[in-house]
């Protein structure tokens, strides 16, 4: 990973409000948990974060494929209330290339 | 408009409170030339002493989270790096082309002759006042630093030994590596200073590199305990000041506050605790003397705003609202009151009334609320302290219907 992809990385978690019951993970069809990987980020556990974002994807694939590109996830992140949504596939992306 | 900042200091008229502090932001002419020309009202010159260091490479750690990497700030550099004969012949320049600007001189020695010695030759500078640096934490020399200004004693002397030396006035900066910051403020005092500087950084390690599995900064593979200061620092620095202020013995000696000023609004704090003079150099460091222009539109918005005419009112307003913790009422309980309209549905509240609180949030699922249990709510408004979008504030008070009481 590049060092200002880490700096994004680390920007973007930051802008996360780690919701409660985060409607990111429920709302994604190949029942992937994108809230827990920025949590590991936000705690600053790179190494687990990378992880969890790379057995998803070797279980159900990268992200897009099962939401056919319609990314629920970011359509309903409780950030966009307030600005943008956080760039969840972006960080999950990041994590496991 | 910008109001008058101007505000009495030691017996001397400052154009506005705001100094540089004794360090690298002030080390040189041409540095503390321009700072002065963007508008600082003065300068507290980098300690200045017959030992001149040796410093390390690198020198500094920062200490941040989540996207604020820079919040505190370990500092390794000693007294100037500079002979005595620059740095004397810098102070003498700086007040000749700057008359109407407060020059201090910052000064460090290492016995009584020492100390009478380097009060004696910054005094014939020309400068307005000294400054004596009990109080740096880092010095390799033992004779120097701050465990000097933990032994009162030894301030008291090295007090005295200045004022031989000196008719300025004479500030003494005070270390925060102690319980009771009074009992060398009045040492000082009673050895002849004037006024009272506080505080000087905190013994700190800021981080550990935890592959090499040595403290940062690293030299050559070692480190040390040093200095930390910083925005981080200000409640701490904001305490030792509301000491120094509320004591009886040290009332009406003059405070010049600092530790981890940056803003207009830490600067209205410290003069609300009763410094009426402040002194700033890490957010300098961070982000240039530039931050004058803010700090002193911000305080004169401010002042305008609340009707304060001069900055001297604004001296002490704070310590008649500061008390021990046995004085404060406990008879009531003010209920959190969720403002629907800005609440964004996140559920932080509840989670962290559930793991740190007492369990006094319901937290509807499907329509993404947070509803308050009054039974349960104790008042502790940790809710609006972690809610993302200021949506709690304070809504009904209650007074307990304790056996006291009935």
């Amino acid at each position: 990973m590049g060092k200002l992809n880490f700096i994004m990385l680390r920007e973007e978690a930051s802008r996360c409000l780690l919701c409660y019951e985060p409607p990111c993970s429920s709302s994604c069809p190949a029942k992937k948990n994108p809230a827990s990987i920025i949590m590991s980020l936000r705690m600053e556990n790179y190494k687990g974060a990378a992880i969890k974002a790379r057995e998803y994807v070797d279980n159900v694939g990268a992200c897009g494929d099962a939401c056919d590109n319609k990314m629920y996830c970011q359509r309903n992140c409780i950030r966009s209330k307030i600005d943008r949504p956080i760039k969840i596939r972006i960080i999950q992306e990041n994590m496991y290339t | 408009m910008i109001k008058d900042l101007s505000i009495e200091f030691c017996g001397i008229r400052c154009e506005n409170p705001f100094f540089l502090s004794s360090s690298v932001v002030g080390s040189n002419y041409e540095m503390c030339a321009k700072a002065l020309e963007m508008g600082w009202a003065g300068v507290v010159f980098k300690t200045i002493g017959f030992y001149v260091p040796e410093e390390v490479s690198p020198r500094f750690d920062v200490i941040g989270k989540e996207n604020t990497p820079f919040m505190g700030f370990k500092n390794m550099e000693q007294i100037s790096d500079h002979t005595l004969e620059q740095n004397l012949d810098w102070l003498k320049r700086l007040k000749e082309d700057y008359p109407s600007k407060i020059i201090v001189a910052s000064i460090m020695g290492e016995n009584e002759e020492e100390w009478t010695e380097l009060a004696r030759l910054v005094t014939e500078t020309g400068v307005d006042i000294i400054e004596c640096n009990f109080s740096c934490p880092q010095m390799a020399s033992e004779a120097m630093g701050a465990d000097v200004g933990q032994n009162p004693e030894l301030v008291k002397r090295y007090c005295e030994a200045t004022r031989k030396g000196t008719h300025l006035p004479i500030l003494s900066k005070m270390t925060p590596n102690l319980a009771n910051i009074v009992i060398p403020a009045l040492s000082s005092i009673e050895g002849g200073a004037d006024g009272i500087a506080a505080i000087n950084t905190i013994k700190s390690i800021t981080s550990i590199d935890i592959d090499t599995l040595t403290p940062f900064p690293i030299i050559n593979g070692k480190s040390a305990v040093s200095g930390y200061s910083g925005k981080a620092v200000k409640p701490i620095a904001l305490r030792f000041i509301n000491d120094l202020a509320q004591s009886d013995k040290l009332k009406g000696v003059p405070i010049s506050g600092m530790g981890g000023i940056e803003t207009w609004s830490d600067a209205v704090e410290f003069l609300s605790l009763g410094a009426t003079n402040l002194q700033i150099t890490t957010a300098v460091m961070q982000y240039g003397y530039r931050i004058i222009d803010d700090l002193i539109s911000g305080v004169s918005l401010y002042m305008e705003d609340n009707g304060f005419e001069k900055l001297e009112d604004l001296v002490g307003t704070a310590l008649k609202n500061i008390v021990t913790a046995d004085k404060l009422d406990r008879n009531y309980i003010i209920y959190p009151k969720v403002n629907k309209e800005y609440c964004i549905g996140c559920g932080r509240c509840y989670i962290s009334c559930y793991d740190g609180g007492h369990q006094a949030i319901k937290w509807i699922s499907e329509s993404r609320e947070p509803s308050l249990i009054y039974e349960k709510c104790v008042g502790c408004h940790l809710c609006a302290n972690v809610c993302p979008v200021n949506a709690i504030c304070s809504g009904e008070k209650v007074y307990k219907a304790s056996e006291k009481n009935s």
